[in-house]
């Protein structure tokens, strides 16, 4: 199976280099965007980036900010291929955001093929 | 026996196994369950035709995984990773068969990932097989409710991957504590009664013994496993002397022990044995070596207090808790005295002032109190814990009772 594994972490926090949390969670990343069965790792800028777009009876609808105020802020993700739940939670247990934020792991639709 | 009734009979006897091994197989239990209905409806057609098979639990698992795969191949080609479902459909049918799959099937039904209600309805439902309207019944939610709880986790447990599997050796830990709460809730459910239709409810404790007896069967290398079992057995050998014919709860020191299970009590003090040989205390454990002195003492005064003061004080260093704390200072007020157990409560409530909305603690101290002779002080401790019990189920009754036996003339006499 696949899963999408997203890493959400305090909203105050800043991302990038020279931010320290960013900084310190580097090091497992690095390690485990290596593993063959991790893919699409990204990193996203902070919150503070983020534009949020609406379209409703054909008109847009831009605005500053993520679509939800939330403690929390998505500032990356995964895709991990294992072959259940208790795999993936042992893996990304170790991963930086895990002691510090928050990990959603959600499997993906379609299991293998494109 | 008749090919309806042998149907009838396997159908009870055998659905866990054959939901857990055809689960195990494709991964999915809601559709094992409809799986399963199908293997039923086939029997019906054929065992009165062809006769009952010799291992009915064998053939109703080939059918139920043979209607499993056809219904996989029916799906939308999105849902359903083809490359595991031709392993499926090339694996050889026998290899489905052994040994079966009920442990891993609990390991799922219990696994964190699901809601504690969800994982409790699950087992219920899955392991235990009772229906959905009685466990709805027996948690006081209406029977659609739980439908639906139960649909949602089945569908969680397919959707995202939950391994229908014995954790590794170094993940048991976590998962069998998971696995064992949920029995032990079940248990305790059943066991308070507190407030519903006390039969079905009493009916739970039936299911968590079953439950409890099958993990210890299955995994009786793990103490605690069997700890749980003899845990549940002891406490359930008592279950008739604990209600009188009015349904009233009747105290520990004022049971008939002459209707205390003798053949629970030895199966319990039998596991407990079992577990304690492997050295490894825990708290379920040391919870059933106390219900084991309380349920095999000839008579209140004539237990072994000593004993269970010590092992309430074992259980407060592995899980601390204000509540084990207060069964501590009663067994030290029986055990030494009561001006130690009253000592004993009062330097607890000093350090957590947040029992004082607590009843039991007043509880506790009503009963210390009343055996230090202390009526006055006995009398106003069980207002305060009558002023503070739940509306619902039987505490008030039964404190308004113990106060006015209590705290009379007459019960100082006889003191």
């Amino acid at each position: 199976m696949r899963y999408a594994v997203l890493l959400y972490v305090d909203s105050g926090l800043a991302a990038g280099p020279g931010a320290p949390e960013w900084d310190a969670s580097i090091p497992d990343h690095r390690a485990f965007n290596a593993r063959p069965h991790v893919s699409h790792g990204m990193a996203l800028h902070d919150r503070g980036s983020a534009t949020s777009l609406r379209v409703r009876d054909g008109e847009r609808l831009i605005t500053d900010g993520p679509f939800a105020e939330t403690k929390e802020q998505l500032w990356g993700l995964y895709v991990v291929e294992a072959p259940d739940l208790d795999h993936v939670l042992d893996e990304v247990a170790e991963l930086w955001e895990a002691k510090h934020g928050t990990i959603e792991i959600r499997p993906l639709l379609r299991p293998q093929q494109e | 026996m008749g090919a309806a009734a042998a149907i009838e009979a396997a159908a009870r006897s055998e659905r866990a196994a054959v939901l857990a091994t055809v689960a195990r197989d494709i991964g999915d239990l809601e559709l094992a369950e409809d799986a399963f209905q199908e293997a039923l409806a086939a029997a019906l057609a054929q065992w009165p035709r062809d006769g009952t098979p010799e291992r009915p639990g064998a053939w109703l698992t080939v059918v139920a995984r043979r209607a499993a795969l056809r219904e996989l191949r029916r799906r939308p080609a999105l849902l359903v990773d083809e490359a595991a479902l031709e392993a499926l459909e090339a694996a050889p049918e026998a290899a489905s068969l052994l040994p079966d799959g009920r442990l891993e099937l609990l390991f799922a039904c219990c696994h964190s990932a699901l809601e504690l209600d969800a994982q409790v309805a699950l087992t219920l439902r899955t392991v235990a097989g009772l229906t959905t309207g009685e466990i709805a019944r027996a948690f006081l939610v209406p029977e659609p409710t739980l439908a639906q709880r139960l649909v949602r986790a089945q569908r969680k447990l397919r959707n995202s991957g939950i391994p229908f599997a014995v954790p590794e050796p170094e993940r048991m830990p976590e998962r069998l504590n998971a696995v064992l709460g949920v029995i032990y809730l079940v248990f305790t459910e059943g066991h308070a009664a507190t407030s519903g239709a006390d039969r079905v409810r009493a009916d739970l404790c039936d299911e968590a013994a079953r439950l409890a007896r099958i993990v210890a069967a299955l995994l009786p290398g793990e103490p605690e496993a069997l700890g749980l079992a003899a845990l549940v057995l002891a406490h359930d050998a008592r279950r008739a002397a604990r209600v009188d014919a009015d349904g009233v709860t009747v105290p520990l020191d004022e049971q008939d022990r002459s209707l205390y299970d003798g053949a629970k009590i030895a199966e319990a003090q039998g596991l407990l044995d079992r577990a304690l040989a492997f050295r490894a205390p825990g708290p379920y454990q040391v919870q059933a070596a106390i219900a084991c002195l309380h349920a095999s003492a000839p008579t209140a005064a004539d237990t072994d207090w000593r004993e269970i003061a010590a092992l309430y004080g074992a259980l407060a260093a592995l899980t601390p808790s204000p509540i084990v704390e207060l069964n501590r200072a009663a067994a030290i007020g029986m055990a030494e005295s009561a001006a130690a157990g009253l000592a004993h409560a009062d330097a607890l409530r000093a350090r957590h002032p947040e029992l004082e909305s607590f009843n039991l603690l007043h509880a506790t101290r009503a009963e210390l109190l009343v055996r230090a002779g202390r009526l006055d002080e006995a009398a106003a401790a069980y207002d305060r814990a009558l002023a503070l019990a739940p509306t619902e189920g039987t505490a008030r009754a039964d404190l308004t009772r113990r106060r006015a036996t209590n705290t009379s003339d007459t019960f100082t006499k006889r003191v």
